[in-house]
């Protein structure tokens, strides 16, 4: 490695840390800038809040899929998932 | 956890087979498989050539399975987003490498689909720590990328079947960009942020001793490196991108003594000119007692 390289490296390691703020912020309790409040929307890619637990399921209580999807409050917000993704419609 | 046989395509057709050989397509240059005339080797040395190119294939699963949580847990960190967008190249990149040792299998006669163990695999722990993140960083790109592209550019010297001098040269490009990033991720990560820092530092510090020897058994490196530069840099007959065992051991010893050890030391880890002293101390002990052995 050359000189100029190393020199560049060294110059790197000085100045204001990017990276730490995640874990240890999310630890103390304090809000991520970008996290959204809990009234919004979750994000598309969200988790569910509540699973189904599959007991339910199985006795027979899934929740049907809503027959109409309400429409999304803003152009880019996802309306918000149903409770089990994976959950069937119930036959008679 | 389990095993698992790695296989390239999931059928023809797909969207995504199509997005996927658009990934695995070098970035520059091209890999002309069609023009490859396997019936001009002998079956040993293509048998050889396979073997090496799916063990390779393994290799390059476990980067990109390592990238991957890497880049995950790099989000949870709070990292610019021009980290996810190197990484995002980084990751293409592991999934191409992989695809080319496998399609390389496939050229020689030989398709592989390699058994993966999944507990082997090396993840990092779930909610990783910044300090957990830093030393997975040095170790897999500041030692491991290093290295690898050293390799790879000593293969490609050496390489002489036009087939393999293609794959090795896409792999080459990809490798050397990987150095570099992982070098300033390293710098960057290694950057002064609080009382944590110095024991975090301290910590990566005596690690550093445990990680070259885990390296040099990668890398063959079984003797010192007076012993790996003067054996053969790789063995006769046809060369498919391989090299003699002391080929490999002397990239280890010139990657570590020309960019690892020094670029540490430019990090702020001085701990790594020591560390490096004592491995090629214990590497040289080790063979003369072999050496002395053998001659009684």
């Amino acid at each position: 490695m050359r000189s100029h390289r190393l020199d560049r490296l060294a110059r790197l390691t000085q100045g204001v840390a990017l990276v730490g703020i995640g874990i240890t912020g999310v630890a103390c309790g304090e809000p991520r800038v970008n996290s959204p409040k809990p009234e919004e929307q979750p994000h598309i890619n969200a988790p569910p809040e509540k699973p189904v637990a599959p007991a339910a399921i199985d006795a027979g209580s899934a929740v049907a899929p809503p027959a109409e999807i309400p429409p999304p409050a803003t152009v880019n917000s996802a309306p918000r998932p149903p409770v089990h993704t994976n959950s069937m419609p119930r036959t008679k | 956890m389990s095993r698992f046989s790695l296989r390239r395509i999931s059928s023809e057709g797909l969207a995504l087979t199509e997005e996927h050989e658009a990934i695995a397509r070098p970035r520059k240059g091209e890999v002309h498989w069609e023009a490859f005339d396997r019936s001009v080797y002998e079956p040993r040395a293509l048998e050889e050539a396979a073997g090496l190119w799916e063990e390779r294939a393994v290799q390059e699963m476990h980067s990109l399975a390592l990238f991957t949580q890497l880049a995950s847990q790099l989000h949870v960190l709070g990292a610019p987003l021009d980290w996810s967008g190197a990484f995002a190249r980084m990751i293409a990149d592991e999934v191409r490498h992989t695809d080319l040792c496998l399609r390389m299998c496939e050229a020689l006669g030989r398709p592989a689909s390699p058994e993966i163990e999944a507990a082997d695999l090396h993840l990092l722990e779930k909610l990783a720590p910044r300090a957990h993140v830093r030393q997975t960083i040095v170790a897999a790109f500041c030692i491991g990328e290093t290295i690898s592209g050293r390799m790879f550019k000593r293969a490609l010297r050496a390489t002489d079947v036009p087939l393999a001098r293609e794959v090795v040269s896409a792999i080459l490009v990809d490798e050397t960009f990987h150095g570099e990033l992982g070098w300033e991720l390293g710098a960057l990560l290694m950057r002064d942020d609080g009382p944590a820092f110095a024991e975090e530092r301290r910590a990566l510090a005596a690690a550093l001793p445990g990680l070259f020897r885990h390296f040099a058994r990668l890398c063959l490196a079984k003797g010192g490196p007076a012993w790996a530069r003067s054996a053969p840099e790789v063995d006769p007959g046809p060369n498919f991108g391989t090299m003699s065992v002391a080929g490999y051991a002397r990239a280890f010893f010139d990657g570590m003594e020309a960019d690892v050890v020094p670029g540490l030391v430019a990090i702020g880890l001085p701990e790594a000119a020591p560390a490096y002293a004592a491995l090629v101390a214990e590497l040289e002990l080790v063979q003369s007692v072999e050496t002395s052995t053998t001659k009684r």
